[in-house]
């Protein structure tokens, strides 16, 4: 009986996808929306090759504090900065050749190791989103800068409290300067740097997740839940058109029917995901995450709800027409709402709660999980069992309700 | 002759305890090696009937037995014994009609040399084997009709269901149909025919049961049936009525010496009569005292159609 199942599952996606606009449909629309979304909440985002934000740099300081806070922001891998006159960086970023221009004033270094405000200025562009990006990478280095101060300062009095000076105020203030001296000097050696660059971005309490991080996941779901309804209201057209009922005249069980044909929509969706996975990753340089089994079952888990979400569209409606209607509801209603167009994040409190009952919503928490907090198995143990819930509460449901004639 | 098919009491109500009886304990048998058709109007109770002996549909009350086998015990045996031909292109359009072959043969359990052989022989018997490769949506609909039959062919069933097959196509693809169905007869094939096409029934059967309302209302060859009617001729007025009362004139001839019986079915005007050729002129003369008068007329010796308003009073009509 089970080989009967199988040529079920193989002919439903013979007859399926054996039609080249249905492939075309289900593989190349995913990838052109999710290059297209992708590239308009934020480019590659951090999974793809880094973003190289010109700034335009300005340092009228002539001490070391302003070198190194010069220093650093060239270093950044994110930047690339040109050092400009005062008036050729604002006429840049008027121009918007630039996202932004960085000040360093004159007194910098003399206003830091006075204990006062850095003034240093940020002039920003129009392009907000990379404004703020560059703003955070500058305050970064500005830390970084202040922490050589600070750490010279608590070297100082620790010598002090030792007693080591014995001219307190002379002595004092040349171990300072040596102090900082040798801070700078460790500059580029130290892991600082890098730690620094990661603080304003990787490690935020709750990131947003952007560029294709976003898009690649919420096409996936987007168009997971597109196809696999389309394919299991078929279910209700085969009832429709006679060929269910001549199947159920043949010496067949009719659980041997209905799960040769989930099979099918289950394993056409699998492949669907597959596909845009390893497209996203080899042509939009999406890092999927470092864990392959944990991406695998929560995909499992996705698609098997989404299957029986279909196969409950198919129990409910009575014609094609009434399946077809409630299939573009949901699969665009639940899609939306999920958060799998736009970060969740970004929309209101109660539509975060709203979001919940949709299995849209745990696929691409598991999947933010995955690519934008790094995050591995244990993780997202949690939201393939909630998808795996409604998979079983739809699949029940849905054979409990479905009309063979 | 033994039988292949009984059937006992068979009921089908729907949604009970209030809802529509659809079949009402019927009995009946058909022998193997027949052509055995179920003749009635739509609505009669023919699908429904033709749905239990597939196993398709549970009866309400009753039982019949399939090549030996109980519909209510032994579906799986029941289903592995008959082919169904269903009232509609129960086919995969957007494949070929050899791909629709073989995954139908796939689901009766034929694999390997012995499905690409029947698959061969079920296209020569359709007609279809230079189209074999064709996608089934660039067919004619008798076409499809015939394949629609080639699936129900394919594994050698002891008998066929074929549930009104020539529904909706054109003349010519319905006497290749029926030529068809009589060449599978003359080879050995036991059929069972649903139709609501009085000609198809007397051209093809062996024996008719005619089914109304959800109950077998005669059974037997058409001879024994039409000796029911007695001697009556049917005569069939297309009347222009000229603002006349329809009733009552239909009343008028009613009363005329010789009609036995007179019907009227969407404005014509049937008229059971002992014998047409005295009956006739006092009839057209009736019609034009009424103020109407008649536009065609048919005389049809005793047949199928005359039984049916003999036996309900109505007229049995597409």
């Amino acid at each position: 009986m089970f080989t009967k199942t199988l040529h079920i599952a193989w002919h439903y996606l013979k007859t399926t996808y054996g039609n080249r606009t249905v492939l075309i449909f289900a593989l190349l629309m995913p990838l052109l929306f999710t290059f297209v979304l992708g590239s308009v909440i934020g480019g590659p985002g951090r999974n793809g090759e880094s973003p190289r934000w010109q700034i335009a740099l300005v340092n009228a300081d002539k001490g070391a504090l302003g070198e190194a806070l010069a220093a650093r922001l060239a270093a950044h891998p994110a930047l690339a900065v040109q050092t400009q006159t005062e008036n050729e960086a604002l006429a840049a970023v008027r121009a918007e050749e630039v996202t932004a221009a960085v000040l360093i004033p004159a007194d910098f270094s003399a206003a830091l190791l006075a204990g006062g405000e850095s003034g240093v200025e940020y002039v920003a562009g129009s392009e907000v989103r990379s404004g703020q990006s560059v703003q955070a990478a500058v305050q970064a280095a500005l830390t970084e800068v202040d922490g050589l101060i600070q750490a010279a300062e608590i070297a100082t009095a620790a010598a002090a409290q030792l007693g080591l000076f014995e001219a307190p105020g002379q002595d004092q203030a040349r171990y300072f300067q040596e102090a900082l001296q040798r801070g700078l000097a460790r500059e580029g050696t130290a892991p600082v740097q890098v730690q620094a660059a990661a603080v304003t971005r990787m490690q935020a309490a709750d990131p947003i997740p952007d560029g294709f991080a976003q898009s690649s996941p919420g096409m996936l779901v987007t168009f997971a839940l597109v196809g696999i309804l389309n394919g299991a209201i078929v279910l209700i057209l085969e009832r429709q058109q006679g060929t269910l009922r001549r199947l159920l005249v043949l010496p067949l069980r009719k659980s041997a029917i209905l799960g040769g044909k989930l099979l099918a929509i289950f394993v056409a969706g699998l492949l669907q995901a597959g596909v845009l996975i390893l497209f996203g990753a080899f042509v939009f340089g999406v890092n999927w995450g470092q864990a392959p089994l944990a991406l695998l079952l929560l995909l499992i888990a996705f698609v098997f709800a989404v299957t029986s979400l279909g196969m409950l569209i198919a129990g409910l409606a009575r014609t094609y027409a009434q399946a077809n209607a409630l299939a573009n509801i949901l699969m665009y209603s639940v899609a939306a709402l999920g958060g799998a167009w736009w970060p969740i994040e970004i929309t209101p409190a109660w539509m975060q709660r709203l979001a919940q009952i949709t299995p849209s919503y745990w696929a691409m928490q598991g999947f933010h999980d995955l690519l934008t907090r790094g995050l591995g198995l244990p993780a997202i143990l949690g939201e393939a069992a909630a998808l795996l819930g409604f998979g079983l509460l739809f699949l029940t449901l849905g054979v409990w309700r479905f009309r063979y004639e | 002759m033994t039988n292949i098919v009984q059937v006992r009491n068979l009921l089908k109500q729907y949604n009970p305890p209030s809802g529509v009886i659809a079949v009402k304990d019927i009995s009946f048998d058909i022998r193997r090696g027949e052509v055995f058709s179920l003749l009635g109007p739509n609505g009669a109770g023919k699908t429904s009937t033709i749905s239990m002996l597939s196993c398709l549909l549970a009866p309400s009350s009753g039982d019949a037995e399939v090549a030996g086998h109980s519909i209510t015990t032994a579906a799986p045996l029941v289903k592995q014994a008959i082919g169904v031909v269903p009232q509609e292109i129960a086919l995969y359009q957007t494949i070929s009609a050899a791909e629709n072959l073989i995954f139908w043969g796939r689901m009766y359990g034929l694999s390997g040399q012995r499905l690409q052989e029947r698959v061969a022989a079920t296209l020569a018997i359709a007609g279809l084997t230079d189209r074999a490769h064709d996608k089934v949506e660039s067919f004619s609909g008798g076409m499809k009709r015939r394949l629609n039959i080639a699936v129900g062919l394919l594994h050698q069933p002891q008998i066929l269901y074929l549930d009104e097959p020539t529904v909706g196509i054109d003349p010519q693809s319905r006497r290749r149909i029926l030529d068809t169905i009589k060449t599978l007869n003359e080879q050995g094939m036991t059929v069972l025919y649903t139709t609501h096409y009085m000609e198809e029934a007397e051209e093809l059967s062996d024996r008719i049961g005619i089914i109304d309302h959800g109950e077998l209302i005669a059974l037997g060859a058409l001879a024994e049936l039409t000796r029911l009617v007695g001697e009556s001729d049917l005569i069939d007025l297309d009347v222009e009525y000229n603002g006349a009362d329809q009733q009552a004139l239909a009343a008028g001839l009613q009363a005329q010496p010789g009609v036995q019986r007179v019907v009227v079915e969407d404005g014509r005007l049937l008229l059971a009569v002992d014998q047409a050729d005295t009956a006739l002129a006092d009839v057209v003369v009736a019609v034009a005292r009424a103020g109407a008068h008649v536009r065609q007329l048919e005389i049809r010796e005793p047949n199928l159609e005359a039984l049916f308003l003999h036996l309900t009073g109505r007229a049995l009509r597409d």
